[in-house]
């Protein structure tokens, strides 16, 4: 497929998800809901694979993401305690906004009857959650364990999808490339000194007590570049068996790599 | 007579039904176990499962096929008090700490979101597209249920069709939906299942006044929480449309919503207001309509120990004082 007519699809897809997500109340109030592009192009191009109906492969792709936004929505519940109206307001509904959109997961793949699918979905679900209270409530588990959880948020809606459609490599390929971009959007943000969870988990480990953020900052920059070095060639390995993949993908990992200020080019010097 | 009294007959049924709960809940994550162990342990009166186990027996009844319905359905209730308690900041439901209060809102989030997608898997062994459909469509009503609810809150604008729908997508449709499954699950007629899931709507219906009922007339050991919580909210139910014929009491009203939530002492004053007037009978009138609705509903069905049993616990709900 051409990337014109990629590119043309995941506009119709896009405007298909966010008929869904509009909700004229709920938009006075919340954030608006972000539509992750590069997983959508993901589940596109995996079920272009696949010899599916037009309306199946809407309903995949439209549902699928309708999950990630949900789960991506109730990320944004705030966690303190709140007094002024508007953030009661917005508290309250960015709960139920999640909930909504999870809601019409299960009706869209209800309307085509597809049990299984239902199922995969909602297995993700249940994955992602116990990774998520592994990364935030397991403070002294160890770096690579939290780098796993992760891998595990990011990835399992597109890894369960993936599995479901019998496409194995199409797996590896979205697996590393969505931890990747993570760590990559992670970085930016470290740089940016934003603490992040994941930067507080690192200095945890790393200082088992508080520290000064610019001490440690430069530290946790390392254990990032680290584990980033080692995705991009495992990336690079499963992109070689993949080239159109490695076509539609690459040009985007290099715009992540340019904005977060990584140089990929120490670490191959360095060996 | 007590509820479970009603339903003896179901015992071993229902203990398979709690089996599957606390199977269907368990988690890695030790807080994750914890926190949906603690919910499930809270009790609760399982009425959704019984409306589905009842009405299935109007058909080829089969267990392990409703039971897929009846844990699936308590399930998603449970999923959306959890997440309710973050909506409304509370720290108390049925008397205990809520999860939220006891870890915090993410937990709250996360243990919402694990319960729902658990009910969700656990349900698609139900291999009847129909009760899909219907289920996913209740549920999709009952998210914008509650979003209106937010949006209707302190206005005192809004009319009593509005506190109707309301009320019916909060709960009257997931008990009209436990009763159409439990239907669906056993393969009844076409006339049967439409029979029980207007049963089932009517009762919801309520179920719903009863209770809006009962958050000015019950203790805070009956309700596990203070009375007037729904009004401190700025919920305004059935009661609180009688009580604004008054004028007197609206400009009271309005003057409390200026303090969003409304304030304890304004709240215990408003109460007193709603018992000095004719409020509570005529919403307990209302609720008695769609007792009969829901007795009529019922009629035409042969009688069994089941409609029987569907019956008293509709009486049972019209009197209930918890």
């Amino acid at each position: 497929m051409k990337n014109n007519d990629t590119s043309r699809i995941i506009t119709t897809l896009m405007n298909k998800i966010n008929k869904r997500l509009q909700h004229p109340y709920l938009m006075l109030f919340i954030e608006d809901p972000v539509i992750d592009e590069d997983k959508l192009l993901l589940i596109h191009i995996m079920l272009n694979e696949k010899d599916l109906s037009e309306e199946e492969r809407e309903q995949y792709a439209v549902s699928t993401m309708l999950v990630q936004i949900a789960l991506d929505t109730h990320e944004k519940v705030t966690l303190h305690d709140v007094i002024e109206d508007a953030d009661v307001k917005n508290r309250q509904l960015t709960v139920l906004a999640g909930d909504y959109y999870s809601s019409w997961y299960y009706h869209l793949l209800s309307e085509i009857k597809d049990l299984s699918m239902i199922r995969t979905l909602a297995q993700a679900i249940q994955e992602i959650n116990e990774n998520k209270m592994q990364f935030y409530k397991n403070k002294q588990q160890s770096i690579e364990k939290s780098m796993e959880n992760l891998h595990r948020i990011e990835s399992t809606i597109l890894l369960k999808t993936a599995d479901h459609l019998h496409l194995p490599l199409w797996k590896g390929i979205a697996d590393e490339f969505l931890f990747m971009k993570r760590l990559l959007n992670e970085r930016t943000s470290i740089m940016n000194n934003d603490f992040t969870p994941m930067a507080k988990k690192i200095s945890h480990q790393l200082t088992r007590s508080k520290s000064n953020w610019n001490g440690i900052k430069q530290q946790i920059l390392e254990i990032v570049d680290g584990y980033l070095f080692h995705s991009k060639n495992r990336l690079e390995k499963l992109w070689s068996e993949e080239p159109v993949m490695y076509g539609l993908l690459d040009q985007k990992m290099k715009q992540y790599i340019d904005r977060s200020g990584l140089r990929m080019e120490r670490y191959v010097e360095e060996g | 007579m007590k509820l479970t009294t009603i339903y003896s007959h179901l015992r071993n049924d229902l203990s398979m039904v709690e089996k599957d709960l606390e199977r269907t809940i368990e988690a890695q994550h030790s807080i994750l176990q914890e926190a949906s162990s603690q919910l499930l342990k809270a009790g609760g009166k399982r009425i959704r499962p019984v409306f589905v186990l009842l009405s299935a027996q109007f058909g080829q009844y089969d267990i392990d096929r409703v039971k897929r319905a009846a844990v699936a359905l308590e399930l998603i209730h449970m999923a959306s008090l959890v997440h309710d308690d973050v909506i409304d900041d509370a720290s108390l439901r049925r008397g205990k700490p809520t999860i939220k209060a006891q870890w915090d809102n993410r937990v709250a989030m996360y243990t919402g979101d694990y319960i729902f997608a658990r009910s969700i898997e656990y349900i698609t062994y139900l291999n009847n597209t129909k009760a899909h459909r219907v289920l996913s469509e209740a549920i999709v009503e009952m998210s914008l249920g509650e979003i209106e609810q937010i949006r209707d809150q302190y206005n005192l604008e809004q009319n009593v069709r509005n506190y109707l729908r309301r009320i019916k997508r909060k709960t009257a449709l997931l008990i009209s939906v436990s009763c159409e499954l439990g239907a669906l699950a056993s393969d009844t007629d076409e006339y049967t299942l439409s029979h029980l899931k207007r049963f089932g709507y009517y009762v919801g219906m309520a179920f719903q006044i009863t209770d809006d009922i009962l958050d000015f007339t019950g203790t805070e050991k009956q309700l596990g929480k203070p009375a007037g919580g729904d009004l401190q909210q700025g919920n305004i139910t059935l009661p609180v449309f009688f009580a604004m014929k008054d004028p007197m009491f609206t400009k009271q009203l309005a003057q409390a919503c200026k303090n969003q939530p409304i304030g304890r002492e304004a709240v215990n004053g408003l109460i007193r207001n709603i018992h000095n007037n004719d409020s509570i009978e005529k919403s307990k009138w209302v609720a008695d309509r769609y007792l009969q609705k829901a007795y009529d509903a019922l009629e035409p069905l042969p009688n069994s120990r089941s409609k029987k049993a569907l019956l008293q616990i509709a009486e049972y709900i019209g009197n209930r004082d918890n």
